[in-house]
């Protein structure tokens, strides 16, 4: 795939558009996960973080670079979810932004950074690791492919595949471990068998992002 | 699950319209939000404003602690979850009297991220904030900086509360909270677990012969489970915990409270405290004044904490200030 090929930042903001539809879609399915080793609001918090993500889509239109416009979803995202997953998931989408500077369009070619950038954002304000049963260990393997992966030899249907992949991946591990971070660590081991709701809510961006790019036939 | 709910997921809100509507006279929201209380005459201008907040769950914390002597505003969360940014920020500029603003609550990661975002908020509108982080907890970590808030809050806002009435601004509103803070620790027991009305289950499976030391007030793993002993025992592991602790000597004068976490009742709590007086009293510690009740609880759990302030003059008389909530109310007890 050309990798180099620029996204402007509207089309960046209908793909944030479809992802934050998502979540919104998937806020009873998030509950429900949360309801097995939290408190059943994560579907709830993240819906109202979205819905105002997409309620403020033509200021986000506005924005004049990449930067700016994840650093705004970011404070979006922070300022209405509550909780930790608000400043947790806000710290996501700014710190991608933040590797991606002054550019007024986005490419694949950025994605690495970005997404290197946004996990450590994460690790750094919530103080988790990989294989402590949180949203780090949907992303940490995506970020690992991105790291070895050579870009511009893949397909970008294959590529976008791919990505999902390593977030499903990352997501059923999160199965088979007992907490270590968030509320559900309580539960210790009784957290075992059951999926982390950020997690969750991590591998939805990536399924999102895969779906939007197959159903807008013109691929990044 | 038996409780005297509606629909689980109005708990808090149908919670906090209750409050208004028995206190409409003490209670207002900041703008059109439930979960953004502040005192009805506040702002009040040329005093130093505190803001609190935290997951609902732990009446009277925080919201009970609005009041004349004691905080401005509250943020309220969801049970046991932080409010959102968004809520701490509208709170910051209600209660905003030109002096600044205080920002009192305990150690927890969501609301440490959260109050830090309302911060950087405020900034932009030129309120100037400091914040202490409430940390009393002794069996939750050896590190202090990594201790969790329990009902140490109940000294911090009643200390801090008392130095913004008394004209102190916003810097030494903080070191006097910090002081007080640093002469403060607190350990609790749990009997049973409570159950988050969201969530349907216990927070935590301990069998009926069983208590947990340390055991936090969101059900955080304490230092030991054990069989449940006899009060005095209890007593006593807990008071040398605190003792070892904290910068407790020979000679010095202290406030002790005495907290339920929600289901342990009164007759227990004097139980306790019956003991705690006679170790002090051994250890030739004098106590100045004490605090028994439900003050820092844990929705239905059963158990109890125990907290000791050491006093100086200063701190003396600003435990002893007047204050007034629905929740809490005492007196003026200075001299003079």
């Amino acid at each position: 795939m050309n990798t180099k090929k620029e996204i402007k930042i509207d089309i960046m903001v209908d793909l944030i558009e479809y992802i934050s539809n998502k979540i919104v879609d998937n806020c009873d399915k998030l509950s429900e996960l949360d309801g097995k080793i939290g408190d059943s609001d994560h579907g709830e918090n993240m819906k109202r973080g979205f819905s105002n993500v997409i309620k403020n889509k033509e200021k986000l239109k506005k924005k004049n670079t990449v930067k700016e416009l994840f650093n705004e979803i970011g404070d979006i995202i922070t300022f209405n979810v509550g909780g930790s997953a608000g400043p947790l998931f806000g710290r996501l989408f700014s710190d991608f932004g933040n590797s991606c500077e002054e550019h007024k369009y986005f490419t694949i070619e950025m994605l690495p950074s970005a997404m290197n950038s946004a996990l450590n954002g994460v690790k750094d304000l919530g103080g988790a690791e990989v294989g402590d049963k949180t949203m780090v260990d949907t992303i940490a393997p995506v970020v690992d492919f991105l790291n070895e992966v050579n870009l511009s030899e893949l397909e970008c249907d294959i590529f976008l595949i791919k990505l999902k992949e390593e977030a499903r991946k990352g997501l059923e591990s999160t199965k088979l471990i007992s907490a270590r971070k968030g509320r559900a660590r309580y539960l210790n081991e009784r957290s075992i068998g059951h999926m982390d709701p950020g997690a969750y809510s991590c591998y939805l961006f990536f399924e999102a992002i895969e779906k939007y790019f197959n159903d807008n036939t013109e691929g990044v | 699950m038996k409780k005297f709910i509606n629909k689980p997921e109005d708990f808090v809100d149908e919670m906090i319209e209750g409050i208004l509507k028995a206190h409409p006279t003490f209670y207002k929201k900041a703008k059109a939000s439930l979960r953004e209380i502040i005192r009805s005459n506040s702002p009040e201008k040329g005093k130093v404003a505190i803001a609190t907040g935290g997951g609902s769950g732990h009446l009277p914390v925080f919201l009970g602690y609005v009041g004349e002597g004691l905080c401005d505003g509250v943020a309220v969360g969801d049970v046991f979850a932080s409010p959102s940014a968004r809520e701490m920020y509208n709170v910051t500029k209600a209660i905003n009297g030109g002096k600044g603003v205080l920002y009192l609550y305990g150690n927890y990661g969501g609301d440490v991220m959260n109050f830090d975002m309302a911060t950087e908020m405020a900034e932009t509108d030129n309120i100037e904030v400091e914040t202490v982080l409430v940390r009393d907890d002794v069996a939750s970590s050896k590190n202090i900086e990594k201790r969790r808030g329990v009902a140490g809050l109940f000294y911090a806002y009643k200390i801090a509360g008392a130095a913004a009435y008394n004209g102190k601004n916003l810097q030494e509103v903080k070191s006097i909270t910090e002081e007080a803070l640093d002469n403060t620790r607190s350990m609790g027991v749990a009997l049973s677990p409570c159950t988050i009305p969201e969530a349907g289950e216990p927070t935590f499976e301990i069998a009926d012969d069983e208590m947990e030391i340390g055991m936090g007030i969101h059900g955080e793993p304490g230092i030991e489970r054990t069989t449940l002993k006899h009060a005095d025992e209890v007593t006593n592991t807990v008071i040398e915990k605190i003792l070892a602790d904290g910068p407790y000597d020979k000679g010095d004068e202290v406030s002790i409270l005495v907290n339920s976490l929600g289901a342990t009742p009164l007759e227990e709590l004097y139980i306790i405290y019956n003991k705690v007086k006679d170790i002090l009293k051994d250890k030739e510690i004098k106590v100045y004044n004490n605090y028994i009740g439900n003050y820092a609880t844990s929705l239905e759990m059963s158990g109890m904490s125990i907290s000791l302030m050491k006093l100086n003059p200063q701190l003396k008389t600003f435990l002893d200030a007047p204050a007034h909530s629905p929740f809490f109310t005492q007196r003026d007890l200075r001299d003079n």
